[in-house]
C-alpha cells in the first residue's frame, strides 16, 4: 500500500513539474466552458411558447391529427414523442423537458364519443401549462366534432335520417363531447421546479468530460516514458508487484481527474450559473465513477502505445469518439434516437445523463446511480484489459 | 547464509525462436566481484533480467542470497541492487528526489531513507548538484546517480549491467574505484561487460559468454591458460589482409589468423620465433607490413582463441 502512494505521489509531481499540465487541466477546459457555453443554445431557448409532447399511441389517420391542430393552433411547441414516452409521461413534465404531454390512446379513432379519452400530464400549478392545456382541448374538442361527423356522414349513426336530425346529433357533440380530457398533476411543484436550460449546462459537464479523457494524455505519456527510460524495469527489480505499480499509476490519474473535475464544478457553480449544488452527493458520485474509468483509460493507452506519438494520436481519437459521441460537444437529445442509442454504448454519455440530470432535469442523488454504475462497469473493463496487456508485456 | 551470493542453473531464456540463454550455469561467491564478459548479444543482459526478476526463465532458475527469484521473488529482490544498463531516472526529478523514490522503493523512510540518501550523494561526488534536474546532468552524472539509487538498502548483492558504457574516461574511472569499494565493504557484485580490461582490473572470477553460452569461466589467469600462454600478434599489411591472414595460417607456430577492423590478428605460442617468419611470408608474397604489435596473453586472446572473434566484433 505504501508502495502504491508512493508511486502515486511520484506521478503527481511529475505531473505538477510539467508546465503544459496547467494549460491542458485548467486553462483549457475554464475557456472551452465560457466559450461554448456563451456560443451554445438549446433548441427550445428562445422560444416562449408551452412544449407539448404527443405520443401517438392509435396510429391513425384521425388520432394524427392531434399534432397538426395543435400546430396549426400556434400557441404551443410540439415534440413528437415516441411510444415509450407513454409510461415516462410523468416523469418527462416532472423533470420540465415538456409542459405537458398529450398521451392518444390505441383504439382512440375507433371509439370516439363513446368515452376513450385523450390523457393530458400537466403539472397545473404552473401558468405555461394553462395555455397548453387550453390549446390541447380546443385541439381534442376538434378532433371529437370531426369524428363525430366523419361517422354520421358515413351512414354510422342510422340511415335515413333527415338533414335536420343530423345537424342536431353533431351539434350534441360540440354540447357534450364524447371525448373528454383527463388532466393530471405530477404532484406539487418543488420550489425550484423549473430549470432554465443555459448555454452552460451543456459546456460545464460537457467541457469536464471532454477534457478529463483528454488528460489522460498527461498520464498515458509518464507510463510510456517510463517504459522507454527503463525506469519501469528499475521499479520491476525492485521489490514491488505489478499490482502494486499499475494501482499507484491508475491512483494518481484518479485524483488528478476528479480534482480537475471538481474545479470544474465549483467553477461552473460559482461562475457560471450551473446547478451543480442541488444534488452535491450525486456529482460527486458520477465524477468519482467517470474519473475511474478515464484513470483505466490512461491505463490503456499507457499500455497499448509505444512512443509518445502514439500517446498523442490514441488520445485525440479516445477524446473525439468520447466526447463527440457521448453528447459532451452537443446534446444527445437533439440527435434522434439512432445517434442517442449509439452514444449511450459510450461511458461518457452515461456520464452526461449523471451529471444533466441534476443540472438540467432537476433530479437527485438517486438519478446520478445508474449512470455511475455504468460507468464504474466500463472502468472494471479497461481495467481489465489494461492489466491484461501489462502482465502480457 | 549461502555460500553463494547468486546460483545459476541451467538457464534457459528464448525470445520465440531466438534462444538468448541457453542453459547457463554459474555461481557468484559471497563477497567476489564476478564479472560477465561477452561482445554484445551474447546474453548477457538477458541473463541479468532473468536474475533480477524482470523476466520468467524458460527453464532453470536463480537463486539470489539462497532466495529463488521464481519462487520467492520479493526476497531475492529485497537482496539485491539492480544497476541497469540503460540510465533508468527519471529526467524532470532531481538527483534527491529520484534517490528518495527508489529508497522508498526499497522500503526505506523516515530519517534512516534521509540519511542514506545523503550517504550516496556524498559516495557518487553530487551533494553539491542534487538539486538539479537529472535532464541537465552530464552522462557521467547520470550513470553515478543511476548506480546510487541500487545502493541506498545497502544490499548484499550488487548486479551491475554495463555501468560504463558511453560514459568519458574520469566517470569511468570513478565507477571502477567504487565498484572496488563497493566489494571491499562485503558486497558480492555480478558486474557484466564488453570491454576486457574492466573484467581483468575488477574481477575475481570471469565467466565469458558468446551467443547465449558460458564458453569458460574461472579467474583470469585460469582463462588465459586456457589458450596455453598464447602471445597476440596485431600486424597492418598494405594490401588485402584476408589475403595475408590466409597465407599466415600456414606459418608454422601460428595456432590462429583472422581480419579484425582491417588488420591481421595472428595467435602464436612463441611470437619470437613466429613474427619473422610472418615477414618472410609476406615478402615472399610481396605484403609489406606497417606496424606489429606484440600483445602478452589476456581474455581478448582467450575470446578470439575460443571463438574465432574479438570481443569487439
Amino acid at each position: 500500500m505504501v508502495r502504491t502512494l508512493v508511486i502515486a505521489a511520484k506521478d503527481l509531481k511529475q505531473i505538477l513539474l510539467d508546465r503544459r499540465s496547467a494549460i491542458f487541466l485548467v486553462l483549457m477546459p475554464v475557456v472551452f466552458t465560457a466559450f461554448l457555453g456563451l456560443a451554445f443554445r438549446w433548441p427550445s431557448h428562445d422560444d416562449p411558447r408551452p412544449v407539448v409532447g404527443v405520443c401517438d399511441l392509435d396510429s391513425t389517420a384521425l388520432s394524427g391529427q392531434a399534432s397538426t391542430l395543435l400546430e396549426s393552433g400556434g400557441l404551443v411547441r410540439v415534440e413528437q414523442l415516441g411510444r415509450a414516452a407513454a409510461g415516462k409521461a410523468d416523469d418527462l413534465v416532472r423533470r420540465g423537458r415538456y409542459d405537458l404531454v398529450l398521451v392518444v390512446p390505441a383504439g382512440y379513432a375507433e371509439s370516439t364519443g363513446t368515452g376513450l379519452a385523450l390523457q393530458a400530464v400537466c403539472d397545473q400549478t404552473e401558468p405555461q401549462t394553462q395555455v397548453a392545456l387550453q390549446a390541447v382541448e380546443a385541439a381534442g374538442a376538434r378532433l371529437a366534432i370531426s369524428a363525430r361527423v366523419g361517422r354520421l356522414v358515413a351512414g354510422v349513426i342510422g340511415p335515413g335520417a333527415s338533414a335536420t336530425a343530423l345537424a342536431e346529433q353533431a351539434s350534441a357533440g360540440w354540447q357534450e363531447p364524447a371525448l373528454s380530457i383527463r388532466r393530471e398533476t405530477t404532484g406539487p411543484a418543488p420550489a425550484k421546479k423549473r430549470i432554465v436550460a443555459n448555454g452552460f449546462a451543456q459546456s460545464s459537464p460537457g467541457t469536464l468530460v471532454q477534457f478529463a479523457i483528454f488528460g489522460v494524455m498527461t498520464a498515458a505519456m509518464l507510463l510510456v516514458l517510463e517504459r522507454r527510460s527503463r525506469t519501469l524495469g528499475r521499479m520491476l527489480s525492485a521489490p514491488v508487484t505489478r499490482a502494486q505499480v499499475i494501482a499507484g499509476h491508475v491512483l494518481a490519474m484518479f485524483v488528478v481527474t476528479f480534482l480537475q473535475g471538481l474545479l470544474l464544478v465549483v467553477l461552473g457553480q460559482l461562475v457560471f450559473g450551473v446547478d451543480y449544488a442541488r444534488a452535491p452527493a450525486g456529482v460527486l458520485v458520477v465524477l468519482a465513477a467517470l474519473s475511474l474509468w478515464v484513470a483505466s483509460l490512461g491505463l490503456f493507452i499507457g499500455v497499448i502505445a509505444k512512443t509518445q506519438e502514439q500517446v498523442g494520436m490514441f488520445s485525440m481519437i479516445a477524446m473525439f469518439l468520447f466526447a463527440a459521441g457521448g453528447g459532451a460537444w452537443f446534446p444527445l437529445e437533439i440527435t434522434g434516437r439512432t445517434f442517442s442509442f449509439i452514444g449511450h454504448l459510450l461511458p461518457s454519455a452515461w456520464a452526461m445523463d449523471g451529471f444533466q440530470n441534476v443540472v438540467l432535469r432537476g433530479l437527485g442523488f438517486g438519478s446520478a446511480l445508474v449512470p455511475a454504475a455504468t460507468i464504474t462497469g466500463y472502468a472494471v473493463l479497461f481495467f481489465a484489459v489494461a492489466v491484461w496487456r501489462f502482465q502480457a508485456e | 547464509m549461502p555460500d553463494n551470493a547468486i546460483e545459476v542453473r541451467d538457464l534457459t531464456k528464448a525470445y520465440r525462436e531466438v534462444v538468448a540463454v541457453g542453459s547457463i550455469s554459474f555461481e557468484v561467491r559471497r563477497g567476489e566481484v564476478f564479472s560477465l564478459l561477452g561482445p554484445n548479444g551474447a546474453g548477457k543482459s538477458t541473463a541479468i533480467s532473468v536474475i533480477s526478476g524482470l523476466l520468467q526463465p524458460d527453464s532453470g532458475d536463480a537463486r539470489v542470497m539462497g532466495h529463488s527469484v521464481t519462487k520467492e521473488s520479493m526476497a531475492a529482490r529485497r537482496c539485491m541492487g539492480v544497476v541497469p544498463q540503460e540510465v533508468a531516472l527519471y529526467n524532470d526529478m532531481s538527483a534527491r528526489e529520484n534517490l528518495v523514490f527508489w529508497g522508498r522503493m526499497y522500503g526505506l523512510s523516515g530519517r534512516n531513507l534521509e540519511r542514506r540518501v545523503d550517504e550516496m550523494l556524498k559516495a557518487v561526488g553530487l551533494t553539491d548538484r542534487q538539486k538539479g534536474r537529472v535532464a541537465t546532468y552530464s552522462g557521467g552524472m547520470k550513470r553515478r546517480v543511476n548506480i546510487a539509487a541500487a545502493l541506498l538498502h545497502t544490499p548484499q548483492v550488487v548486479i551491475m549491467d554495463e555501468p560504463t558504457v558511453g560514459i568519458d574516461p574520469q566517470s569511468r574511472r570513478h565507477i571502477l574505484d567504487y565498484v572496488k569499494e563497493l566489494n571491499r565493504q562485503g558486497m558480492s557484485v555480478l558486474y557484466t561487460t564488453h570491454y576486457m580490461e574492466e573484467a581483468e582490473e575488477l574481477s575475481n572470477r570471469i565467466a565469458i559468454m558468446d551467443k547465449g553460452k558460458v564458453i569458460a569461466c574461472g579467474t583470469r589467469d585460469e582463462l588465459v591458460r586456457l589458450v596455453g600462454e598464447q602471445a597476440r600478434v596485431d600486424l597492418a599489411v598494405t594490401g588485402e589482409p584476408e589475403e595475408a591472414a590466409e597465407a599466415w595460417r600456414k606459418v608454422a607456430g601460428v595456432s590462429r589468423a583472422t581480419v579484425e577492423q582491417g588488420r591481421v590478428a595472428v595467435l602464436a605460442g612463441d611470437s619470437n620465433a613466429v613474427v619473422p617468419r610472418l615477414f618472410e611470408r609476406a615478402a615472399q608474397l610481396g605484403f609489406r607490413i606497417g606496424s606489429v604489435e606484440i600483445r602478452e596473453p589476456n581474455l581478448e586472446t582467450v575470446f578470439l582463441a575460443l571463438t574465432g572473434r574479438a570481443l569487439r566484433d
